[in-house]
């Protein structure tokens, strides 16, 4: 790394950029293998699948065509496929499955009830696919067990009666109908059929079936048993070095004493005022996304009744959920992008000209993307539009349309390039290790990860596509952004004077190299059981045990970063102005631990997850993780910069304390009330009964079951109505009050003046 | 017939669980607080003023976790009556009321603790720093 001679020199020693560089290369070099194993292994499609009369059933066309069908109308936010998907709805695999070995069991049981049983599960885990013709076979009973889920899809999709969640008569098209069974049948078969060469199925014999003789497979325990220990021997590791090395410099080493800026004292540049209409929309999409979130929960709780009202024809659930999913991803990000904007004239001192105006577009271009994207995945369910481009492309959490998935992803790129232009002069003067640059390597890596996401193609084998889609899921959400956010967060402690810029940059290379080390290849967690082959559930489950580790040490490092912070405040004149965004920080600290740590690592294990995965356990991970993180930091970021925004004789105190405590209490009410126990139950009730019987309707809706759906409610309201809604008063302060800009090339002021030092001071 | 029905069974041990990380987070609260409080006592001091006092950082973070302790306290509470309202055979309720007993003191040391801590943190505010936490 050569640098010229103006540049500012690297602040910390050269070991953390070259580490940092080198674990993130190791990461992507395993991951980018898993990805050519995952084609070269995935189970395969074939030409065409036959009777053993020769009778064709289907081709390998109808398939894909009914996976895109599958897709289209927005199953996967109903049901699931492999496990991955929305839990009102069964799973399609695990209910082909179980329907069909039933079926073939009862054809046996005429003739041999003693050995019915046995034949059934021989006759499924056969392989009868030739690699060299393309062709599968499905014995006798399997061929007609096909003829007859046909029509008992057929029925289930052209249902009249609204008492699904799903809309009345949703696919009445015979083809359409084959079609779409066709594609269950694929995944029940890569679900039971031998991988060849081994002794389970391609989907490492998920589901759990004891019909099929689909059992936990040996590498499941003993992975599950090994990333136990690498979690232990991590977190040991971590406390060794946290005791004895006082490397990051956090303890007595800020030895300088600053007073904070009365907000009002702050000059704004015209972008950062910008930001005021960034925060009102995430405001409105959050209560929307809330709203929505609400709409889905109580059709867990009356499915066919929404308080006397019919909602089905008008919102049915797989709906209702998509948006649920597509905003809570939307409204985070316009939060991130307003700080992002609202900092870059703070890290470089001055704003360029126009900046303003390309932040307004970027503005529009968000709220176009966010209107047509919803607007086609309402058109897609509804079976207005067919086409995957404006219509609904139906990847939970990469649903919408591919050309507004592109817009996103053009748009990421031009906030990119905004920010590039705000920073441009600062980073012409830094070495490219550091934060400046730091800043802008995070940024871009946003646009980059999430295009990734548009490899995932509905056409493709939904293995392959499912990789993608956690590349998305997975790594740009809890990885990249959580990067981001890591670097928002140290700068805007330095912008505030409270942490000296070497330590947050030591900070910020500790959390690449742990999560490069864990996270990136600990990606492949979501992927035990969609068709890929066994290293990536070893890989998968000993790395993303790893991610603990991280989690627990930013936990710890964040109260290093308070008392410090505390430190200085002390001694300002002014009172510290963040105490709200502060709280946030720390609610993203705890959340951080219980959600994506303890309620993570809960699911995480092969084992565990082989029962679980698709319950309510997983919804319980991610609504703490999810809103407890990234949402309080969306929030805390927010009021931040709404704290500049608003005039102080404006600054709504109460409004801030009430959303804060609302989505907090909401949140663990959320949780602890219903997802929590629920799943609990849930995964007693898959291991004890069965997966299929822990995924049905008939054992979601049971009183107690439904007695604990209906716990949630008051904390729901309180999250919707205290949490939200005071937060949207807040944004409109932001914009209707927001402070008078300065010229647009003015030196932008420093949010602290340093008093002295501390032994000055004494 | 059995004796308690399982959905008592669960709501019973459900509160048990709730009520012990609620003392958990009430745990994490105190250590917050006080060792903050004995940190600033014990460490030598160059730079701080020599009031002995915990920190309003910390104080923030102690009076979320009392929150969030609360919060929990509550939800057993509530499971509790819920399941007494359902099923209140005299096995249930006996297996029910000294859950419920328990809850109500561990509300009362909470709320005791609750407002110690906003007496500290008052009194400190009003020293050092007059906007409201």
């Amino acid at each position: 790394m050569t640098v010229t001679d103006d540049r500012r020199p690297l602040l910390v020693s050269r070991g953390w950029p070259q580490a940092a560089i080198l674990l993130f290369l190791f990461g992507f070099f395993v991951l980018g293998f898993l990805g050519l194993r995952t084609y070269s292994e995935q189970p395969p499609i074939p030409i065409s699948v036959t009777a053993p009369d020769g009778r064709l059933l289907f081709r390998g066309t109808d398939i894909l065509t009914g996976q895109t069908i599958f897709l289209r109308y927005g199953l996967m936010e109903y049901g699931s496929i492999f496990g991955h998907g929305a839990y009102l709805g069964p799973d399609y695999t695990a209910d082909y499955l179980r329907r069909s070995a039933d079926f073939v069991e009862q054809s046996y049981a005429v003739s041999d009830p003693g050995g019915a049983r046995s034949r059934t599960a021989r006759d499924f885990k056969a392989n009868l696919y030739d690699p060299a013709t393309g062709l599968l076979k499905l014995t006798d009973g399997q061929s007609r067990a096909f003829d007859h889920l046909v029509g008992y899809y057929s029925g289930y999709f052209s249902d009249p009666v609204p008492d699904k969640g799903l809309r009345p008569r949703m696919i009445t098209d015979p083809l359409e109908l084959k079609q779409l069974t066709a594609f269950f049948c694929w995944t029940a078969w890569a679900a039971s059929a031998r991988r060849p060469g081994h002794e389970y199925s391609y989907t490492n014999n998920w589901p759990p079936e004891p019909r099929v003789d689909n059992r936990p497979t040996g590498s499941m325990v003993v992975w599950s048993v090994l990333s136990l220990i690498a979690l232990l021997g991590g977190i040991g590791l971590l406390m060794g070095a946290f005791g004895r090395w006082n490397y990051l410099g956090w303890h007595g080493r800020q030895n300088v004493i600053v007073s904070f800026r009365r907000p009002d004292s702050v000059l704004l540049t015209p972008a950062q005022r910008a930001c005021a209409w960034y925060f009102l929309v995430m405001a409105a999409l959050f209560l929307l996304q809330t709203l929505l979130g609400g709409a889905t929960q109580h059709y867990r709780a009356e499915i066919g009744n929404f308080f006397g009202f019919n909602l089905a024809s008008l919102l049915p659930y797989n709906l209702a959920r998509t948006w649920h999913v597509q905003l809570s991803i939307l409204w985070v990000s316009t939060s991130y992008l307003a700080a992002g904007i609202f900092l870059a004239p703070l890290i470089a001192g001055h704003e360029p000209r126009g900046q303003h105006w390309l932040a307004y577009g970027l503005l529009g271009a968000l709220v176009v993307v966010v209107a047509g994207s919803m607007t086609g995945e309402w058109a897609g369910i509804t079976g207005r539009v067919t086409n995957q481009w404006f219509g609904n492309q139906g990847f939970e959490y990469l649903d919408l349309g591919r050309f507004w998935q592109i817009l996103l992803s053009l748009g990421l790129v031009f906030w990119v390039v905004l920010l590039y232009r705000g920073l441009r002069h600062r980073l012409s003067g830094e070495h490219f290790g550091n934060m400046p640059w730091l800043f802008f390597y995070a940024a871009l890596a946003l646009p980059v990860f999430y295009a990734i996401g548009l490899l995932a193609r509905p056409q493709m084998i939904f293995t392959s596509t499912d990789f993608w889609r956690f590349w998305v899921v997975h790594l740009w959400v809890e990885d990249f952004l959580e990067l981001f956010t890591t670097i928002m967060v140290a700068y805007i402690f330095v912008l505030l004077g409270v942490v000296a810029e070497a330590v947050a940059q030591r900070v910020i290379y500790l959390d690449v190299l742990l999560y490069s080390a864990g996270g990136v290849i600990g990606t492949m967690h979501h992927v035990y059981f969609s068709g890929t082959p066994v290293e990536h559930m070893a890989l998968g489950a000993f790395f993303s045990a790893a991610e603990v580790i991280p989690l627990t040490f930013l936990t710890l490092e964040a109260w290093a970063f308070l008392q410090l912070g505390e430190h200085q405040q002390k001694k300002a004149a002014h009172p510290f102005p963040h105490r709200w965004a502060i709280l946030f920080l720390v609610a993203v600290g705890f959340w951080n631990f219980v959600g994506a740590g303890i309620f993570g690592f809960l699911i995480n294990l092969p084992i565990v997850s082989y029962y679980e995965i698709g319950t309510a356990l997983t919804a319980n991970h991610a609504h703490a993780a999810l809103m407890g993180v990234y949402g309080m930091l969306a929030a805390g970021l927010a009021i931040f910069a709404l704290r500049y925004l608003i005039p102080e004789d404006r600054w709504p105190e109460r409004a801030a304390r009430i959303s804060f405590w609302s989505l907090n209490i909401g949140l663990a009410w959320m949780v602890f009330a219903t997802l929590f126990p629920l799943g609990v139950l849930q995964l007693f009730h898959a291991v004890n009964a069965g997966y299929f019987e822990a995924r049905e309707l008939r054992y979601l809706t049971t009183p107690m079951l439904n007695f604990i759906e209906w716990l949630r409610f008051p904390g729901d309201v309180l999250f919707i109505l205290g949490g939200t809604l005071p937060l949207l008063y807040m944004t409109w302060l932001g914009v209707h009050y927001r402070r008078k800009a300065v010229a647009e090339t003015a030196a932008v002021t420093a949010l602290f003046t340093e008093v002295s030092s501390a032994h000055q001071a004494k | 017939m059995r004796l308690i029905h399982p959905e008592v069974l669960f709501a019973a041990g459900y509160a048990i669980f709730l009520l012990l990380v609620s003392r958990v987070l009430r745990w994490r609260a105190d250590r917050i607080f006080h060792l903050a409080t004995r940190m600033k006592a014990t460490t030598p001091s160059d730079n701080t003023d020599g009031l002995v006092e915990p920190s309003w950082a910390h104080g923030l973070a102690a009076r979320f976790r009392l929150g969030l302790s609360g919060v929990l306290l509550s939800l057993a509470g509530f499971l509790l009556l819920a399941a007494g309202w359902r099923f209140h055979t005299p096995a249930e309720i006996s297996l029910l009321a000294p859950i419920a007993a328990w809850i109500v003191m561990r509300g009362r040391e909470l709320y005791r603790a609750r407002s110690s801590l906003m007496l500290n943190v008052k009194s400190r505010n009003n020293q050092k720093n007059p906007a409201p936490i």
